[in-house]
């Protein structure tokens, strides 16, 4: 009788743990991933970008040439989570060392910024981006004044890309 | 009557063919996933040690060809979902329950997290058509029309050792899972008859034990991915691991080669260094053992509830993730892009609701079972807490010492599959008994 009843404690027991454990995982771990603010991967591990422009080189830091036709910049994020934050982007001027007036387009918004010559420019630019998919950002240059360099390099330049973060 | 009957039958017979042709057409369109890593060791028979289970290597090594192994997982994926959904079928007498959970069934069964793996080259397809199959031969062992028949007490038999072939951490509950055969034949069956099927269950089942505790390979790799993920966030870990004479210069070769692409992966880097070997030599073998043993709050808390002891942790190292997440092959590798399967809502694709699902699942899981309890049926509510407790016991084991916590969805899959499997089964049975009662009053 006492064996039968310490058995059915047993059963009710660990019938009630499971359900209070369902209950535990829906407030703890699942409630706070609702806030898209909050991210169980590091927003910086999964956030890549694929630019229009190729990479180079200087020493050994990697730098990306802006051209006065359009740019565009995709941020991809290769996590599954929805990520939003903003996208941190250091700018030089271009190699004729005037400043440039700049139009940063994304998602139906346009926001104009100005280069200056001989400072290091930030620009933060808001974005949301879904689990594995990407978002564009395009770059142009509102002023038709030329940039041209004599070394044979044909392109039209705008502003050097120095730095691009996620935060 | 017989009428009625044969329309049943048919049934079953066009939707089993329409899942079986389904799950090979899906097989035929991707292009089998080959791991550098992990895959040629599956193709490679030996007797013992051997570093990949027999399970897998024995059919690979046969069939060869990766189309047709693509197409022979496919196959027996289909036949163990099939007939677990026959043996559930058979305990429900509800005709619109059977409707609902039908349908339910195979939304579940196609979902790509399950019928992806067909077409990966590793040990996920069978290893999870083996758990399928031995969850089937145990509610027809337990619960069967034929219930503790000779019959059904061998493929119960047989389902075990399939079981404990196909993936390393399966043979680890041979202990338990031979208990309770053992123990339940004895007192079903008459004990001559017993001998030497026990005999040769018990030869199998030590062997596949033996040989998966007989490997270094993923020991060495294991332990540097467990120290690196886990113990290094946690200050007073770090220290106790410092203290047994780990080398302090191995963090800063798992940062160096985590952070940028130096030919090998970060956990190989580590125990590819003489210090980490020395380390091994002098202890480091059963430091995970040692540690876990003298840590219960690592031993039994940290693999649900990881972020507890440190804020540089996050649910996606604990089992919860393993147990919600799934993997997602078919998004991440282009030769399947032609697959025709989605993850479904068993499987949602962000964290927040795969948790959400999972503790939906475990509250489904809990309240049949108090239903079950309060309505007192024993034999269901047991089958289904000891399942649930093995899946448990399973998923420790695996989290201490079998799983790098990189690879957390995938070598928790046929845990994560068998709760909803788990919780699936065990509302129908509730409702089924519920109505089956209220119809008797």
């Amino acid at each position: 009788m006492f064996r039968a009843r310490i058995l059915l404690f047993i059963k009710y027991l660990a019938t009630s743990i499971i359900i209070c454990s369902s209950i535990l995982i829906f407030t703890f771990v699942s409630m706070p991933l609702f806030d898209v603010y909050v991210n169980e991967i590091d927003k910086k591990k999964v956030i890549g970008m694929e630019p229009s422009i190729p990479l180079e080189f200087e020493n050994d830091t990697v730098f990306w040439w802006l051209v006065k036709n359009s740019n565009t910049l995709v941020f991809h994020n290769s996590g599954d989570e929805k990520i939003k934050g903003n996208v941190i982007l250091t700018l030089e001027t271009n190699p004729c060392k005037y400043s440039e007036n700049i139009r940063i387009n994304h998602e139906n918004q346009s926001n104009e910024y100005i280069v200056e010559s001989g400072k290091n420019t930030e620009i933060g630019v808001p974005v949301e981006i879904s689990g594995r998919s990407s978002t564009k950002v395009t770059i142009s240059f509102i002023d038709d004044k030329p940039c041209l360099v004599s070394n044979g390099d044909n392109r039209n330049f705008g502003a050097k890309l120095t730095f691009w973060s996620f935060e | 009557m017989k009428s009625s009957l044969f329309t049943g039958k048919l049934v079953v017979v066009l939707i089993s063919t329409i899942y079986l042709v389904f799950r090979i057409v899906n097989a035929t369109l991707v292009a089998p996933f080959y791991d550098e890593f992990d895959s040629p060791q599956y193709f490679i028979l030996k007797f013992f040690p051997s570093f990949r289970t027999h399970g897998i290597t024995l059919v690979y090594s046969i069939i060869k060809d990766e189309f047709l192994i693509t197409i022979f997982q496919a196959f027996v994926g289909s036949l163990v979902w099939i007939y677990l959904w026959i043996s559930i079928l058979r305990l429900i007498s509800n005709r619109y329950l059977r409707i609902v959970i039908t349908f339910l069934y195979f939304v579940l069964a196609s979902s790509s997290v399950i019928i992806e793996h067909d077409s990966s080259l590793l040990s996920e397809s069978l290893a999870i058509s083996s758990t399928i199959f031995l969850f089937a031969t145990s509610i027809e062992f337990f619960l069967g029309e034929k219930k503790y028949s000779q019959r059904s007490l061998y493929i119960f038999g047989l389902g075990i050792l399939w079981f404990l072939s196909t993936k390393s951490s399966n043979s680890l509950i041979f202990p338990l899972l031979g208990s309770i055969l053992l123990i339940t034949a004895y007192q079903k069956q008459k004990y001559k008859k017993l001998v030497l099927p026990s005999l040769i269950f018990i030869i199998f089942g030590l062997f596949f034990l033996a040989n998966s505790l007989s490997s270094d390979i993923t020991k060495t790799l294991t332990t540097s991915g467990t120290i690196n993920n886990r113990l290094v966030f946690v200050e007073s870990w770090k220290n106790e691991l410092l203290d047994s004479g780990y080398p302090e210069k191995a963090f800063s070769v798992w940062n160096d080669f985590s952070q940028k692409n130096l030919g090998l992966p970060p956990d190989q880097a580590v125990v590819s260094m003489p210090e980490f070997k020395t380390w091994w030599k002098n202890g480091g073998e059963s430091y995970l053992l040692k540690f876990t043993l003298s840590n219960p709050d690592y031993a039994l808390i940290a693999p649900i509830a990881l972020p507890i002891f440190s804020d540089d942790l996050n649910f996606r190292k604990t089992l919860l993730s393993g147990w919600s997440q799934g993997t997602d092959l078919t998004s991440e590798y282009k030769g399947f892009n032609k697959s025709l399967v989605t993850r479904t809502m068993f499987w949602p694709d962000e964290p927040e609701k795969a948790y959400l699902v999972l503790s939906i699942a475990l509250l489904i899981t809990g309240i049949s079972l108090l239903s079950l309890l309060i309505m007192n049926y024993p034999k269901e509510f047991n089958l289904i807490i000891v399942s649930f407790i093995l899946i448990l016991i399973w998923s420790y084991l695996n989290w201490w010492f079998g799983s790098k916590p990189a690879d957390m969805a995938r070598h928790n899959l046929s845990a994560a599959v068998m709760l909803k499997v788990i919780s699936m089964f065990a509302v129908s049975i509730a409702i089924d008994k519920f109505l089956g009662k209220r119809r008797l009053n």
